[in-house]
């Protein structure tokens, strides 16, 4: 197998994704290579802040004196790096920590992604990334879906209304980040992007359309346009998808740009690329 | 809070990709082998999510657990246990086995099987009662040990011309047959059911079978040797508490020759001497006459009038 510790897999939601990563993992255990599959919304995602809240030294002492009740909870589950403070909130509560609803709704006003400055978050994503490049070197092959585009993407766009050449920039430097993993980037598109979009719609719960029009129509970017509903929605992932592909080949890292349409043209693609024999 | 429910088909790429990260640990027992969750395609998963009885636990959004059975003749074949890997060891497998193994209420059997290497599975499966039956060689590598535990097969009883056993998810399609019926419905004035009512129905009862040990029977024809309808006690609660009732559903080609009273009558002695109920009800919906001469027969009387959802029911009674 062609050396790669990283694969990235991006796209608009409905491209096949998860889909493909799996199949990836899947193939790459059969053929008896180390895999590591994590999936969108995993509470232990080493690359992403999945459901963690920050706070800077100060703000995080002024929380722990607000709510005494769960400061113990709090002070032994946080994690300190520099100045910085993280709590995994959602993973907390999984874990049974006994924080209760008013402590939870705190911490969720303060998550990464809905920290105010672009900055801020551009600067704790890059420093995410790379821990995860440091632990994840001569491991398993990492597979990661829609961490690495879309969800940096879709904050900067939509919730900051980031302009493009600032946004691509972010990626250069995430693209930077992980380059000693020799990672290879697997982006699917299809060329009509409604269609795309429709499809995934029809087959997720009404909760998830209705969550992504608010959120890419209902901040920054959806002011500015105007746009909104499900036409605002398809206006955003076709603007992010047009980025996304000017954007691949300025990024400095292997890139495969499948056309995705029947969702079964990509794992051939990947397969044959990484020299894996298929099955 | 995690929960366990049925899967739907638009969950096929989430259980799919859940399955991939929980057989990591198990392609890693067995190097070198093609096992078959790893290389499922969506597809086929979508196909047995139709086909099957596919379980999912879901904790918030994300789908963390998933457990798949099917029903041939008289044996659940269970399979496709996982678990994330980021909360296994916290009693998840067991929540949705037992899961599984309710919705299959009734069964004679229940099989499974795990690979020979793969300790933590057998420790699992033996804790839950299954016992090793037989192994089976697939590979140099692999070697499938097959376990099995005796279903508990819940109350039979048999009149002159009927059976009644507990009810099965296989019956779906005899059931679905009595709820599209245009006599029956006629009778409720409700439209015949659709595919997602009729699942709804049928989980309902297995529900309430699995959780009180009864419910309504499958009423199997000895002559016909087919389902023609059901009948059996339901639990309620109404204005004044909750009361146990007594309900009978017969395809329309098997009215009027005293069929719902012959199992009506076997329900009736199986509630009051069996089980010690001490009071049954029937709500029946006013002017369905013919329901009513059975409710007489079986021995009820007429108590009131109740309006249930704005429409008008003779409440029948009847007393150990």
């Amino acid at each position: 197998m062609r050396r790669c510790n990283l694969i990235l897999i991006e796209g608009v939601p409905g491209s096949g994704k998860t889909t493909l990563a799996a199949a990836i993992a899947g193939q790459l255990t059969v053929a008896g290579v180390p895999t590591r599959l994590v999936l969108e919304g995993d509470l232990n995602h080493p690359a992403d802040y999945e459901m963690v809240a920050h706070y800077n030294a100060l703000d995080f002492a002024d929380l722990l004196r607000r709510f005494p009740e769960a400061s113990g909870v709090l002070a032994r589950h946080v994690e300190i790096q520099g100045d910085d403070r993280f709590v995994a909130y959602r993973r907390l509560a999984q874990q049974g920590a006994g924080l209760d609803d008013a402590v939870l709704a705190e911490l969720a006003q303060h998550d990464v992604y809905e920290t105010p400055s672009p900055e801020t978050y551009g600067r704790l994503a890059i420093q995410r990334w790379e821990r995860f490049v440091a632990e994840a070197q001569g491991g398993p092959v990492v597979i990661l879906e829609s961490c690495f585009l879309q969800n940096p993407l879709t904050v900067l766009l939509a919730k900051h209304n980031l302009a493009p050449a600032p946004a691509v920039a972010h990626l250069q430097r995430l693209s930077a980040a992980v380059r000693p993993l020799d990672p290879l980037l697997v982006y699917l598109w299809q060329p009509d992007t409604r269609a795309t979009l429709e499809h995934a719609a029809a087959e997720r719960p009404a909760d998830w359309l209705n969550f992504v029009i608010g959120y890419v129509t209902g901040q920054a970017w959806g002011r500015a346009t105007g746009q909104a509903g499900f036409e605002g929605m398809v206006a955003f992932y076709e603007m992010r998808k047009a980025l996304e592909l000017d954007a691949l080949p300025l990024l400095g890292i292997t890139t495969l740009a499948v056309e995705n349409s029947d969702q079964t043209a990509a794992l051939p693609a990947v397969l044959a690329h990484l020299e894996v024999g298929a099955p | 809070m995690i929960e366990i429910q049925p899967a739907a088909l638009a969950d096929a790429e989430a259980i799919l990709g859940l399955q991939v990260l929980a057989y990591q640990s198990e392609a890693a027992l067995y190097p070198g082998e093609p096992l078959p969750p790893l290389t499922q395609t969506v597809a086929e998963m979508r196909r047995d999510i139709e086909r099957q009885v596919v379980l999912k636990a879901v904790d918030g959004d994300a789908i963390v657990g998933s457990v798949r059975a099917n029903l041939s003749e008289d044996v659940c074949r269970i399979g496709r246990l996982i678990v994330h890997p980021g909360i296994q060891r916290r009693g998840l497998g067991t929540r949705l086995m037992t899961a599984i193994e309710a919705r299959f209420a009734g069964v004679g059997r229940y099989e499974l099987f795990t690979g020979e290497r793969s300790a933590r599975n057998l420790r699992l499966y033996e804790r839950l009662g299954y016992r090793r039956q037989r192994v089976e060689a697939l590979t140099p590598v692999v070697t499938l040990v097959y376990l099995d535990k005796p279903g508990q097969p819940g109350p039979v009883l048999e009149t002159e011309r009927l059976i009644l056993r507990s009810m099965r998810p296989d019956d779906f399609e005899a059931l679905w047959r009595i709820f599209t019926d245009a006599h029956v419905m006629a009778a409720f004035a409700a439209e015949p059911f659709d595919h997602a009512q009729m699942s709804d129905w049928l989980g309902r009862n297995l529900a309430h079978q699995a959780e009180h040990g009864w419910g309504l029977f499958s009423v199997i024809h000895k002559g016909q040797g087919e389902l023609i309808g059901n009948c059996g006690l339901e639990s309620m609660s109404l204005p004044d508490g909750t009361v146990i009732e007594l309900g009978y559903d017969l395809r329309s080609p098997f009215w009027g020759q005293g069929l719902a009273t012959e199992a009506g009558c076997a329900v009736r002695d199986f509630a009051f001497n069996q089980i010690g109920l001490p009071r049954l009800i029937s709500l029946i919906r006013a002017g369905n006459v013919r329901s009513r001469r059975a409710a007489e027969k079986i021995g009820m009387r007429l108590e009131t009038t109740v309006e249930r959802w704005g429409v008008p029911y003779w409440r029948y009674e009847l007393t150990r």
